[in-house]
């Protein structure tokens, strides 16, 4: 069954909102009113909120309308994500110009794809060929979610009944492989007739049979596919994609940096890192810190608890940056996900992704370092 | 934020936030009661939220905490009101087999499922909310789905 599919049938299974939760709300709403009037004596209406969302909306079309005449590599830090600075060498990987195919009245163009051995980045292009403008979302549309670039992304696809499995799934095909799209969003266009869309896939996906996330790196050349499906009846999909071939090279291991052996911290917690990846797009970093049973005290099983408790230990509150030996702090963080588990010996596991920017800065051993510990990663061995 | 343009954006959520408040809590009155405590909780904080369009995603997480902590204060004790009753004689046999299935799954499985399948969340951003790894997300999308299957006997989900 499709994602679609069960979405509408979810849809239909739960409860309409009752009344009660509605008045509720609105009750909300109109003691603020009351008292926004006590408090200011001055009456702000919707008329003034949704000119707010008006002028909103159009600031960021007009900025974003730019958009196109940059690469890949440049995006980042045109929508206010935190800095973005490649390394020149970055450009080496960039490839451009991968697929152009026409589904419909829809031409589809990958622009650039960027793979530096974790990441594969892809900006692509969506073109009305018969020149019928897409229209910017009225505001009280964008209030209902989506970004106004997506909402314009879904109705020019609406034009040719694209399903937009790209969306719906949340994965690209690596070698026929899932793989999970870390980030995605749309832009419209420096012409009305195109949306433009980038996508960051992480090189692991789930495995269907086993249930697991399974990595896949490759080195050399890889297909990617991009699913639309194409829906020519009624909520069916025909398998239909995007597909292009990216010289992947040796990226993924030219890279890699030897994992140094796990160390003690002072806390009496083991610090171990699984994958070390400094690459001139980004680096990447996986570890973990694991403190052994006999320093947890009792764990709570409730997993928010559970994850109160890690957040509340000294080693696990601290925000990592990376630093040289001379201490100069190295880079942004740009991303920063983990986890918490207890192991099977009854021991506390945190699991950290961090991502942070390149920098030109690196000495032979750099450091990642928190508030409480320093630890060093060998550059050159 | 102001505090009207974040209540303006909740007022947009009704029909999300209602549905991830039934998916935690049984009945229309405490899933009433979870919203206004969680709406309060934004208002109080919504002057330290400076991008709207996190407004959702972050009062879909307050509401989440708010519905657990009421559990936890219950004991975990469900009750389903009358209300909840007459709301599902309305809708018809296929579908309430659906929702009771889900309802069946372990709690860690069935709000990623409303949030992802449902709401149309990514599955990066249910990440944050939980507080827990994207992968573990979709290891949990797969693990509901799977689970619905043997629950409905139904080849397609």
């Amino acid at each position: 069954m499709s994602d679609e599919r069960l979405r509408g049938l979810l849809e239909k299974a739960f409860p309409d909102t009752p009344a009660v939760f509605h008045e509720r709300m609105a009750q909300i709403a109109e003691n603020e009113a009351a008292r926004k009037k006590r408090v200011a004596g001055r009456v702000f209406g919707a008329l003034r909120i949704a000119l707010v969302c008006v002028v909103i909306l159009f600031g960021c079309t007009g900025a974003l309308a730019l958009m196109n005449h940059f690469g890949v590599l440049d995006i980042y830090s045109i929508l206010g994500m935190p800095p973005y600075y490649p390394l020149p060498e970055a450009e080496d990987l960039v490839q451009k110009d991968l697929a152009d195919v026409q589904i419909g009245s829809l031409e589809w163009q990958v622009d650039e794809a960027v793979f530096d051995g974790r990441i594969l980045r892809i900006l692509f292009s969506v073109r009305d060929v018969n020149g019928t403008p897409v229209q910017t979302p009225a505001p009280e549309k964008l209030l209902r979610g989506g970004s106004a670039g997506e909402i314009m992304f879904r109705d020019l696809c609406q034009r040719e009944q694209m399903n937009l499995k790209l969306i719906g799934n949340g994965e690209v095909l690596v070698d026929g492989r899932p793989c999970f799209i870390q980030y995605m969003e749309f832009l419209p266009g420096d012409d009305p007739c195109v949306v433009v869309g980038w996508v960051d896939c992480r090189m692991e996906g789930l495995d269907d049979d086993a249930g697991e996330i399974r990595r896949y790196l490759p080195e050399g050349y890889m297909v990617v596919e991009m699913p639309f499906g194409y829906d020519r009846e009624k909520n069916e999909t025909d398998p239909d994609s995007l597909a292009f071939v990216l010289k992947a090279g040796d990226a993924a291991s030219r890279y890699a940096v030897p994992l140094p052996a796990p160390c003690t911290l002072d806390s009496g917690a083991v610090f171990a890192f699984e994958d070390l990846h400094f690459s001139p797009v980004q680096v990447y970093m996986d570890y973990t810190i694991t403190v052994p049973p006999e320093r947890t005290g009792d764990l709570p099983e409730d997993e928010f608890l559970l994850m109160d408790a890690a957040e509340s230990r000294p080693e696990f509150q601290a925000r990592p940056r990376l630093m040289n030996a001379r201490d100069e702090v190295l880079g942004e963080r740009r991303e920063m996900h983990y986890g918490v588990h207890v192991g099977d010996d009854g021991s506390l596991v945190l699991s950290v992704h961090v991502e942070f920017t390149p920098s030109d800065r690196y000495t032979d051993t750099v450091y990642l370092v928190s508030d409480t510990w320093k630890v060093p990663i060998p550059l050159k061995q | 934020m102001q505090r009207e343009e974040f209540l303006a954006e909740a007022m947009a959520c009704e029909r999300t936030l209602y549905r991830v408040a039934k998916t935690i809590l049984r009945s229309d009155f405490d899933c009433a009661d979870a919203v206004q405590e969680a709406l309060l909780k934004g208002l109080k904080n919504a002057p330290m939220l400076r991008e709207k369009q996190y407004v959702k995603t972050w009062l879909t997480r307050i509401l989440i905490n708010t519905c657990k902590d009421m559990l936890r204060r219950a004991g975990r004790a469900r009750t389903v009101s009358l209300s909840d009753a007459c709301s599902a004689a309305d809708r018809n046999l296929e579908n309430i087999e659906l929702y009771d299935a889900l309802q069946a799954l372990d709690e860690k499985l069935r709000i990623p499922v409303v949030l992802h399948y449902l709401e149309g969340f990514p599955t990066e951003e249910i990440a944050r909310m939980l507080k827990i790894t994207d992968g573990l997300v979709r290891r949990r999308l797969w693990q509901a789905r799977k689970e619905l299957r043997e629950i409905l006997k139904e080849e397609a989900i």
